[in-house]
């Protein structure tokens, strides 16, 4: 019977990300973020799997579609809330970050973006129109990364989302749900989907 | 009797060469279509934002099919019936800043009793019930995904009109803050541009 549940546990690991193109395995996108949730709990954001402070990464691939990183935003709405408040900012500094796959390491985003954009209508109208709001937010999203640095293709990035569920109760889908343990050991359990 | 028709067929030639006369050289167009002309050289004119709204999609689209002193527009490009951009943005109503330049239009036909909830909506949608169309305008595709997402989800009942207010707002924050949603990146229902105003026969 043991060996029957570390079996179903280890094909509930090695299961594709929900609508996976991302080449990542559920087991490994917990696992990353487990170790990044050890890195920023209490400096980037405070509620895990909760949307107005930390719910999502994207995965991002390069161009053979291999994936290089993992980009949390954390601290989401925290441009709307008072400061001091709960879901306001623990530090503006702190809303991007890379987790590169090959070995865990995290990073704060901002030194790898841009100092340049292409020239091209398109570009100009996204620094016009996008780059002000994104920028008041301060928010770097994949295509604001320097290609010099991160060779990445944008247009391969997948985003997931991990909303909050509770632990104890029984799961109508188990493949999608992994568990992550905060730095005061309060074990979070979520629900994970494109 | 041949001199008289001479003398009108040169009028008429002289009013439809009027008519496509450039800007600059006889004021304004004195219809809505700047024949001919190329659109980069209509847009130089433009304010500097909706110039490069207007670069922009004309990147994306290639070249629009019409090209009118205040406004492009190309038919069926992408998942749009018609799509335009406006040399001048219109006022802002809700939490958007002013650059709503690109009007996305699509085949629907609104039901006469949900007009004024979807004006109550988001006053930056346009139906024209007697094309089967409705539009929505902002700076950016993606949110005028939304909003005709919105609007559908309304006519179905599946929210009101405060709720998709409050959902178009969180999204928006949330797009802002580096999150992308389905509702900005494409249709969430079946769109039908060919819809027609009277999908019962006209009578």
């Amino acid at each position: 019977m043991r060996r029957l549940k570390i079996v179903i546990a280890l094909a509930l690991l090695a299961a594709p990300l929900p609508g996976a193109a991302a080449g990542l395995e559920k087991g490994e996108f917990q696992a990353l973020l487990q170790g990044f949730v050890s890195h920023a709990y209490q400096k980037a954001f405070r509620h895990l799997g909760d949307e107005r402070d930390f719910d999502h990464g994207h995965v991002l691939s390069g161009s053979d579609g291999a994936p290089v990183a993992i980009m949390w935003h954390t601290q989401e709405l925290a441009l709307y809330e008072p400061a001091g408040s709960e879901f306001g900012y623990l530090d503006p500094g702190g809303r991007n970050w890379l987790q590169w796959i090959s070995d865990g390491r995290v990073e704060n985003a901002d030194r790898y973006e841009r100092k340049s954009y292409p020239a091209s209508a398109t570009w100009d109208w996204f620094l016009a129109a996008d780059l002000p709001g994104l920028r008041k937010n301060r928010t770097i999203l994949d295509k604001m990364l320097d290609p010099g640095q991160v060779s990445i293709d944008p247009a391969k990035t997948v985003q997931y989302v991990f909303t909050r569920v509770g632990c104890g109760r029984p799961s109508p889908a188990p493949d999608t749900e992994m568990r992550v343990v905060l730095p005061s050991r309060e074990p979070v359990c979520l629900s994970l989907a494109r | 009797m041949i001199r008289i028709r001479a003398g009108v067929v040169l009028l008429a030639l002289v009013i439809l060469a009027a008519a496509q006369a450039a800007p600059g050289e006889a004021g304004e167009w004195s219809d809505k279509v700047a024949v001919g002309r190329p659109a980069e050289q209509v847009i130089s004119s433009w304010p500097d934002l909706a110039r490069a709204a207007a670069r922009a999609t004309i990147e994306q689209y290639g070249r629009p099919e019409e090209v009118g002193k205040d406004s492009l527009v190309w038919y069926a490009n992408g998942p749009w019936k018609r799509t335009l951009v406006h040399r001048r943005a219109w006022p802002h109503y809700t939490f958007m800043r002013d650059k709503d330049y690109l009007q996305n239009v699509i085949g629907y036909v609104v039901p006469k009793d949900k007009l004024d909830a979807l004006t109550r909506f988001d006053k930056r949608l346009d139906v024209d019930q007697a094309s089967a169309e409705i539009s929505a305008r902002s700076d950016r595709e993606g949110l005028n995904f939304l909003a005709l997402n919105l609007a559908d989800e309304i006519i179905r009942g599946k929210r009101t009109v405060e709720e998709a207010r409050d959902f178009q707002k969180q999204i928006t924050r949330l797009a802002a803050a580096g999150k992308s949603s389905g509702y900005m990146n494409g249709f969430l229902f079946d769109v039908r541009n060919d819809a027609s105003p009277h999908p019962w026969g006209r009578h």
